[in-house]
């Protein structure tokens, strides 16, 4: 079955349970926002934003192969303290 | 790249969208606003600036005839806190106040007064705690702890260079300590809001903020619903300048409409705007800079203690603008920063115009005078000396991405009749016994979120009488940004300004444009409609080319139709472009996104250092000094500003008149007083602000250049008006006194004090 290859960037506190902020990940074909969170072990995970091409995607926004993400907190940074 | 040439609406002064609403009256604030069935709210606020909670009983609240709930933190089903950038703020407290401030219960009932009443009755049994209102005290290991881990919140290292090393070959240092002023937002329509439910259950608010998207999120986190359940409104805005960046009124309203399913209004009063709102943070700043004998800046090394208040807020950046500000517009090769951001129980500390750049500005400013009086040089030419060029590396190393122009702001400063002729301008005065001077400054800051993450969407649809309708969730606080939107608009799409209409600041109408905050409304919601555009195009010309049946490439929009470039007779209307679109069911909306560049890393020890472009400001201040009672009035300014391309010059002129202003009340009146954690001054009657008898014969000089990453070259340009203002007040207070400013505002009082002290380097 084809997959779709996206490019994750994670920022601030959501990156905390991750090794590195940078990361590609898997998924099967047709995936959504929410399946691309499910993956990833982030807190809080319905109080971030996904991006992509700095637009929003709502959780079941169908992602496509080579897509940049970005995830970040709705902060006005992304303070990591 | 250069300007465009032949625009036809950017540049222009066309009359703001939203100013006869304002002028007349006709606009209706939601304080203004009445539901049907509507109840009133009204927030229970301690009673001690710092205390343990022992009990809170509202059964007297709770039986109270016309009471319909009272809310405690037992009814907060989310997370029982909020904050921009950590959640450290309780949305009801439940076991700690931290502030007079600080929200313990909340009420609905059928009137206002019934409300007020109500909130008497709520009974909290308090432990009184020690009050920290020393940010120095709050700091040293056995003060009393606001918060459980220590009041130190972020203690911030930025270096650059060897500033020791740097010391030892000076020709010239001068260091000294200024303090800065609580300055209070006093925006005329106070935090306010109405809550209701949809038809669906939906929370709706309909509040006056900067950022429906994040509103949104922390709504939704309080309540543990998803974000999607919550529709923020936030046009239009009776004034916020940055105190209304935070959660406000929010979370109270989405908590009481979903209890009582019934709408809610909450609007504080002033006096509880005063003690509960944002305030700018003062700041304990001692810079010590250096320079060689030819007048090069050689060293700074600035110490920073910022009074964050109770809750971070937005402290955390602020203290990070306030350090990557500490070194002005100039190149220093060797840079030392320290600084603190700490909790005391002296309200709260966030976001105002500026954000941290007015206050270090005063200190670097100054010692720039100092300086060049040590140098024999010419306080003009020092910083010409100095000032960032094109393609130059900043303080920080980090190489300057964008347009520069703060030189040519100096040279509009020197070219000015104030300062050609300014000896002749200090001999004149009103009596024998007042003295006149003239102040000079620099100041530089950063648009957007530096190093951080941003991005914002524009969508663009077209309605079925062929006009467009430009969703942007960017809320217009009264700054331009909407009409500016329009311009754009309407310059892209090659059609009329009329045939453009903004759905602002909602979060179901309008995509994630990002905030109003940081000077970047204009950028972010500029660029996302130039993104849109060509999607919007594309569309119109696909659409066209099926009814007109030509190849897309061969056709062409031409204000308010679509015509071949083949048979000039073969036109179709936007409207009908968009009838047959909706007719068979096709979307007429696109959408479209802009990653707004960064740094990929920030500087070594902070959070945004660096931006990757900046705005730039020189002014240059008249003042009168009244040597019998020390009070000084600015009789005229002259500011010039580098913020890219000018998209309106009556928006881009009045933000700068009013930011003169803001900076002349925090040169010279503004001050929030707290005394062992009472608010002192929290009504205009006792927060005295600047009126139109304050105002000087203002003079604004654009200076243009083309910023790569601005629509049609432009910058943001809310907050830089006001950054070098009080600087070159305090500098003009000094030119005509002999007497050095340390500490603002330079109330009469501190004037008059300086003036019998004049070798006092340290005089309060």
């Amino acid at each position: 079955m084809k997959e779709t290859h996206v490019r994750v960037k994670i920022f601030a506190a959501p990156s905390l349970a991750l090794e590195s902020r940078e990361i590609t990940v898997n998924l099967a074909q047709d995936a959504t926002a929410q399946d691309l969170l499910d993956t990833l072990p982030i807190k809080d995970r319905d109080y971030v934003y996904i991006v992509r091409e700095g637009i929003r995607l709502t959780s079941s926004s169908k992602l496509h192969d080579g897509d940049e993400i970005m995830i970040i907190p709705p902060i006005a940074g992304g303070y990591r303290s | 790249m250069t300007f465009a040439e032949d625009l036809r609406w950017v540049g222009r002064s066309i009359p703001r969208k939203d100013g006869l609403g304002k002028t007349t009256g006709d606009t209706k604030f939601f304080s203004d606003m009445i539901l049907p069935n509507m109840l009133w709210a009204k927030v229970v606020r301690s009673k001690y600036p710092h205390a343990l909670i022992r009990k809170i009983d509202v059964s007297k609240a709770e039986s109270l005839p016309g009471v319909v709930t009272v809310l405690t933190h037992k009814d907060v089903p989310g997370l029982n806190g909020f904050g921009i950038v950590i959640p450290d703020q309780p949305v009801l407290c439940s076991d700690k106040v931290r502030f007079l401030g600080d929200a313990i219960s909340v009420i609905a009932a059928e009137s206002k007064e019934i409300a007020e009443t109500a909130a008497q009755l709520v009974d909290v049994d308090y432990e009184p705690l020690p009050v920290v209102t020393d940010p120095v005290e709050a700091m040293k290991p056995e003060a009393t702890k606001v918060h459980a881990n220590g009041n130190i919140l972020r203690h911030e290292t930025v270096r650059n260079g060897n500033v020791l090393q740097a010391f030892q070959k000076a020709a010239v240092i001068v260091e000294h300590t200024y303090r800065t002023p609580r300055q209070m937002h006093m925006f005329l329509e106070t935090e306010a809001g109405i809550g209701m439910l949809d038809e669906n259950g939906n929370v709706v608010l309909y509040v006056g903020g900067q950022a429906p998207y994040r509103d949104q999120m922390q709504v939704a986190r309080a309540l543990g619903i998803r974000p999607e359940k919550v529709r923020i409104i936030s046009t239009p805005v009776g004034g916020a300048f940055g105190g209304k960046e935070e959660n406000t009124v929010q979370i109270h309203l989405a908590l009481l409409t979903s209890k009582t399913k019934r709408p809610v209004k909450l609007v504080w009063t002033r006096e509880e705007s005063g003690s509960a709102g944002i305030k700018r943070h003062p700041m304990i700043i001692t810079t010590k800079t250096a320079a060689d004998r030819e007048g090069n800046l050689i060293a700074n090394q600035v110490k920073i203690i910022a009074d964050t208040g109770a809750y971070a807020s937005l402290g955390p950046t602020v203290l990070d603008v306030a350090v990557e500000n500490s070194c002005g517009a100039y190149k220093i090769p060797n840079v030392d920063i320290d600084a603190y951001l700490v909790y005391t129980n002296n309200g709260v500390s966030g976001a105002f115009r500026g954000f941290g750049s007015v206050q270090v500005n005063f200190a670097l400013e100054s010692n720039m005078d100092m300086i060049a009086e040590k140098l024999g040089m010419d306080r003009l030419e020092l910083r010409k000396k100095n000032v960032l060029r094109e393609g130059d590396t900043g303080s920080f190393g980090y190489p300057i991405r964008g347009s520069v122009g703060v030189y040519e702001t100096l040279l509009k400063v020197e070219n000015s009749e104030l300062w050609k002729k300014r000896l002749k301008y200090k001999t004149e005065k009103t009596d024998a016994w007042c003295k006149r001077g003239i102040g000079i400054a620099t100041g530089v800051k950063g648009f957007g979120f530096g190093a951080l993450p941003d991005f914002a969407a524009a969508s663009i649809q077209i309605t079925p009488t062929g006009k467009f309708v430009v969703g942007i969730s960017c809320p217009e606080i009264g700054q331009g940004a909407i009409t500016a939107y329009t311009q754009i608009a309407a310059e892209v799409l090659n059609c009329h300004v009329d045939d453009i209409y903004i759905a602002s600041a909602d979060s179901q109408l309008a995509p994630d444009t990002g905030t109003t905050s940081a000077s970047m409304a204009l950028v972010r919601g500029g660029n996302a409609i130039l993104a849109a555009a060509p999607k919007m195009k594309q569309l119109l010309l696909a659409t066209a080319s099926q009814l007109l049946e030509e190849p897309s490439d061969k056709l062409r929009i031409e204000r308010s139709y679509v015509r071949s470039t083949l048979d000039r007779k073969k036109i179709v209307t936007l409207a009908q472009i968009a009838q047959y679109l909706e007719k068979n069911g096709s979307d007429t909306k696109v959408i479209g996104g802009f990653n707004v560049p960064r740094f990929e890393k920030p500087a070594e020890g902070s959070i945004e250092i660096p931006h990757w472009s900046y705005m730039y400001a020189s002014g240059i201040a008249l003042v009168e000094v009244n040597t019998l009672t020390g009070a000084t009035k600015v009789l005229k300014f002259l500011l010039a500003t580098d913020c890219g391309k000018i998209i309106n010059p009556q928006s881009y002129t009045g933000q700068h008149e009013g930011a003169i202003l803001q900076g002349i009340g925090f040169a010279l009146m503004e001050d929030t007083l707290i005394q062992n954690g009472n608010v002192l001054t929290n009504n205009f009657t006792t927060y005295i602000i600047p009126t139109i008898v304050d105002m000087p014969d203002i003079q604004i000089e654009p200076v243009e250049t083309y910023e790569k990453i601005g629509p049609f070259g432009a910058k943001g340009l809310g907050e830089i008006g006001i950054v070098a203002v009080p600087a070159a007040i305090a500098n003009a207070i000094y030119d005509a006194t002999g007497a050095h400013i340390y500490s603002l505002p330079a109330t009469p009082e501190r004037v008059y004090k300086a003036l019998q002290n004049k070798d006092e380097p340290h005089g309060s």
